[in-house]
């Protein structure tokens, strides 16, 4: 039993008991909340371990409580579960910050998996935090802590996503690490994001990192392959 | 779809080029008279004052000509700019409405279908058992029966579109019946909070079609506890105005946030705001009432800026006449 507390934002009575029941079956702690602006206030007090959230709710939108999170640098695991399935749709809630991306009607056994996976990458993200994690690449300094990295003395705030690409190049030093495996670990199985949206990462990160990002020193490009970090 | 501003920013480029060449054309006919009279002096001729004066006025006669005919072209533009942007407004307002609609009935239909579908899933899984999974049939068939509902009000309001229902009307005590479908929506249950009350000023006896009726209480009721505040609180009156009989559902929310008070009883219409758009429904309720109510030979209207907040839908239908026979 993982005992995990999630929180089902879902204003649809029957959809959110059935959903809890099932994942409290799974072992985890779960509450729920109907309304958007109290289910805001509900994540920032309780602070739980993932978020179901849907997208059309009473008084505030699953998409304005997700961007309301991430701009308070509130990094909660979200699972968006609506009806509301279109691609544009999907995008915006994974541009927004959203973890996962879960259209109505869904498979049950779909549903579980993914908080088992969202919840399995959030641990190994965090597990490497608490780790007291820092990495530095020259005179460059990366706190996955505070999610920042200072260079000649500018510090730069990089997103949830930005840390996690980065974690998963350092965990193996000089080990080509391939974009299918930067997706499963920092996106999931079959996340939306394609190989090209690692890319578009990587030149974020060399932008923040590198001395020139032209010709990287520290984060290399294996030609149809991945990435490598080299210290 | 074409980009409007694309459309718009090339019929600006074509307005100014034309007012180029207009500008181009006062100076150059401004010019022209005298430009003539120094080429035929240069070539050794010369001429009168006479003649000089007519090459001028005849200059200014062209020149006349094409300005006129310059500022017909340009006002033919700005003519056919307005129309252009006129249909376009008109055309993005109906993909909108379009879009906003399925979008709605999307969510209206996926909805029932995932919640069955998770409680079915979830017995076959053999994860309910004895009376959760008796619990858990019992939601999934009332979510179908939402479907059906959702279904055939979609379908009703096809059939509204192509025909006028068939009300077959009565005489009504219109006080009575009103205030048993207030009741019968109250024992239906309420959000926690919401407040529904009833108010007559005595007997009213309409000429109506009793079903119809029921609907139009019904939806106008369902639309006053949707956007009635939080908690909503919805009143109901039934009164006495001259030749009509008169129905009005007040609620105390925020009132039509901008919306048209017309627009709002056409098909698959909902409101600007976005706290609308994130609640369920597919904007057919207050059409549905609007087409009865022609069916009953009524009238209705919409209004906010209430003192207190909220909106205000009133439905005005004939009274029976005297000596009518129930």
């Amino acid at each position: 039993m993982s005992g995990e507390r999630l929180l089902v934002v879902e204003d649809e009575v029957h959809i959110a008991e059935v959903i809890c029941d099932n994942l409290a079956l799974e072992g985890y702690a779960v509450s729920t909340e109907s309304d958007g602006a109290k289910a805001l206030e509900t994540i920032r007090r309780d602070a739980p371990a993932m978020v179901l959230l849907d997208v059309m709710l009473p008084s505030l939108d699953g998409f304005a409580i997700c961007d309301s999170l991430r701009k308070e640098k509130n990094d909660v695991p979200i699972l968006f579960l609506t009806a509301k399935s279109s691609n544009d749709d999907r995008v915006r809630g994974l541009e927004l910050g959203g973890d996962d991306y879960l259209g109505k009607p869904f498979e049950l056994r779909e549903l579980i998996l993914r908080v088992r996976a969202i919840l399995k990458r959030t641990q190994w993200f965090r597990g490497a935090i608490h780790g007291g994690n820092t990495l530095t690449l020259g005179d460059a300094h990366v706190d996955f802590k505070t999610y920042t990295a200072t260079l000649n003395g500018k510090t730069f705030e990089l997103s949830t996503k930005e840390a996690m690409i980065l974690r998963a190049l350092a965990e193996q030093p000089g080990v080509v690490v391939p974009r299918a495996e930067i997706l499963d670990r920092v996106w999931g199985y079959d996340a939306f994001p394609t190989t090209r949206t690692v890319d578009n990462f990587i030149v974020r990160l060399r932008r923040v990192l590198e001395p020139d990002p032209q010709n990287p020193r520290y984060i290399h490009t294996v030609r149809g392959t991945g990435y490598r970090l080299t210290p | 779809m074409i980009s409007t501003r694309r459309i718009l920013q090339a019929y600006w480029g074509v307005l100014a080029l034309v007012l180029v060449l207009l500008a181009w054309w006062v100076v150059f006919f401004s010019r022209q008279g005298d430009y003539l009279i120094a080429r035929i002096a240069r070539s050794g001729e010369s001429l009168t004052a006479e003649e000089a004066h007519a090459v001028r006025a005849a200059s200014n006669e062209t020149l006349r000509m094409f300005l006129s005919e310059g500022l017909f072209l340009v006002l033919l533009l700005i003519g056919g700019m307005a129309l252009i942007v006129r249909s376009m407004h008109r055309e993005l307002l109906a993909y909108r409405q379009h879009k906003d609609f399925l979008s709605a009935v999307t969510h209206e239909l996926r909805s029932p279908i995932a919640s069955a579908r998770l409680y079915l899933e979830s017995l076959l899984l053999g994860r309910a058992e004895g009376e959760k999974a008796r619990r858990y049939l019992e939601h999934a068939i009332q979510d179908i029966d939402r479907l059906t509902e959702q279904v055939d009000g979609l379908l009703a309001a096809a059939r509204l579109q192509r025909t006028m229902p068939e009300v077959v009307s009565e005489v009504l005590d219109l006080s009575a019946h009103v205030r048993s479908c207030v009741q019968d929506i109250e024992q239906a249950g309420l959000a926690p909070g919401a407040r529904l009350e009833f108010h007559t000023s005595g007997a009213v006896v309409a000429s109506a079609d009793p079903r119809a009726v029921s609907a139009i209480v019904a939806n106008l009721v369902s639309n006053a506890l949707k956007y009635g505040g939080d908690p909503p609180r919805v009143e109901v009156n039934v009164a006495s105005a001259g030749n009509r009989a008169e129905l009005s559902v007040r609620d105390f929310g925020p009132g039509l946030r901008g919306a048209d008070a017309q627009s709002i009883f056409k098909p698959f219409v909902r409101g600007d705001d976005n706290d609308v758009r994130m609640r369920p429904g597919i904007g057919l309720g207050l059409y549905m009432v609007a087409e009865l109510t022609r069916a009953l030979h009524g009238d209705l209207s919409a209004e906010d800026h209430l003192e207190g907040g909220g909106m205000r839908v009133c439905v005005w239908l004939p009274k029976a006449r005297a000596g009518a026979g129930a």
